[in-house]
């Protein structure tokens, strides 16, 4: 069997519909994710079940990541004609390889700088946010319009047989073997990263960049020495400050620790697919709304020791922050916080990205 | 469906597009650079495979 055999729009169309699925997985997660962190008048969000971002935020990476040897083995597979002369031809043709060109640097750009922000490690040297969700409508774009020009294609291949009529009495991998060898790929993938966000394949996900490693069983990003707040977490002087218009209460850990105590049994999910069931203890954060006069219908300001930036201050909206299940955690797993978990206290909420649940928090305010 | 397609995917891109002309033009040219490169990259490793 020649190689070139191998190829043909029977495995490339087939290759291609899986990787459709993926990469739509990969794009309706991601928006949800992106609306928890930048939300709309129109988004509704829930605060049950509360695994529910733990599961959208492991599927977009777990899609993303499957999504890598779809996409190499759909390359591979049209490769020879990547490079068929006319390179451009017609106004038809040029628009068809146009598109064709967004469309895979587009995918690759999604994956790769996806693949490396798992792993925290920023060698572009660009805010990854708002780049890969503005790259996602180009990324999603191009793929609507390449099944719309390559419509009549598809339906054909993928009424085809996926082996040629001779291939029987060949010797060697045929398409259906390159169809199960993808496969393998895509499942060896899954397994061996998956573990950072289904707890009972952490023992095999080998390549899993965070897999409930980390002080108190809980896996940390930002310490509180890369925060800059050693000091002022630690001070004798700290204090939490809760305001509501005019209205401030400066609470010490006394204060807080001597208020009735909540425990919840909650995960803590971070937008790098990563996620860890914890039980955490503290103030119910509706008890410290009611205690400045606030509406438990008003939406929540979190504010961190940090010196400000990006995530140093977020807004809590109203449904989560009157949620019972929210909390100003004081204790993590039965032991005080540990200072790269939040020290003195931090928000927990139900179904929130973990870069939202600000951690060394000074300042609450009712807005 | 064919022309529906390709004018959704059309306006869903340059939705995006309009979202990366957000970004300064020295953030442009990297995000370009980024995805030019990973995509010589992969093509160059299917070339090899080829």
């Amino acid at each position: 069997v020649k190689p070139s055999s191998l190829r043909g729009t029977a495995v490339t169309a087939r290759i291609g519909l899986a990787l459709g699925v993926a990469v739509a997985a990969c794009f309706l997660t991601g928006l949800i994710s992106h609306f928890i962190q930048h939300p709309q008048p129109w988004f509704f969000w829930p605060t049950r079940p509360v695994w529910l971002y733990r599961v959208t935020q492991g599927l977009h990476v777990i899609s993303g990541i499957a999504a890598i040897p779809l996409l190499v083995v759909k390359l591979w597979s049209v490769w020879p004609k990547l490079f068929q002369r006319p390179i451009l031809g017609g106004p038809v043709r040029a628009l068809e390889r146009l598109s064709i060109l967004v469309l895979v640097a587009s995918m690759l750009f999604q994956l790769s700088t996806g693949l490396l922000n798992t792993a925290q490690w920023y060698a572009f040297e660009f805010f990854f946010t708002t780049s890969h969700y503005a790259m996602a409508w180009v990324a999603a774009g191009a793929v609507v319009v390449h099944v719309g020009v390559k419509l009549p294609v598809i339906r054909r291949a993928l009424g085809e047989p996926l082996d040629e009529p001779a291939a029987g009495a060949s010797v060697g991998p045929t398409r259906r073997s390159v169809l199960v060898g993808t496969g393998l790929a895509v499942a060896l993938a899954t397994v061996v990263t998956a573990g950072q966000t289904i707890p009972w394949l952490r023992r095999v996900s080998v390549l899993a960049p965070r897999s409930g490693e980390g002080p108190q069983g809980v896996p940390v990003n930002r310490s509180a020495v890369a925060a800059g707040v050693l000091r002022s977490a630690r001070s004798p002087q700290y204090r939490l400050a809760v305001t509501h218009g005019s209205t401030t209460r400066a609470f010490t850990i006394a204060d807080l620790a001597a208020m009735p105590q909540a425990t919840r049994q909650l995960p803590i999910s971070c937008v790098e697919g990563w996620s860890a069931n914890a039980e955490w203890t503290g103030v119910v954060l509706a008890d410290l709304v009611a205690a400045v006069g606030a509406s438990p219908d008003s939406d929540v300001r979190m504010i961190s020791l940090e010196p400000p930036g990006p995530y140093s201050r977020t807004v809590l909206p109203a449904r989560h922050a009157r949620d019972s299940q929210t909390l100003i955690a004081l204790r993590l797993n039965g032991e005080v916080l540990d200072l790269d978990h939040g020290y003195p206290c931090r928000l927990i909420a139900p179904t929130r990205p973990g870069v939202l649940q600000t951690k060394w928090l000074s300042r609450i305010e009712v807005v | 469906v064919r022309v529906v397609l390709i004018i959704l995917g059309t306006a869903i891109g340059g939705y995006g597009a309009v979202l990366l002309w957000d970004n300064s033009f020295e953030v442009i040219v990297r995000i370009a650079v980024w995805a030019v490169a990973a995509r010589c990259c992969t093509t160059s490793c299917s070339r090899h495979c080829a």
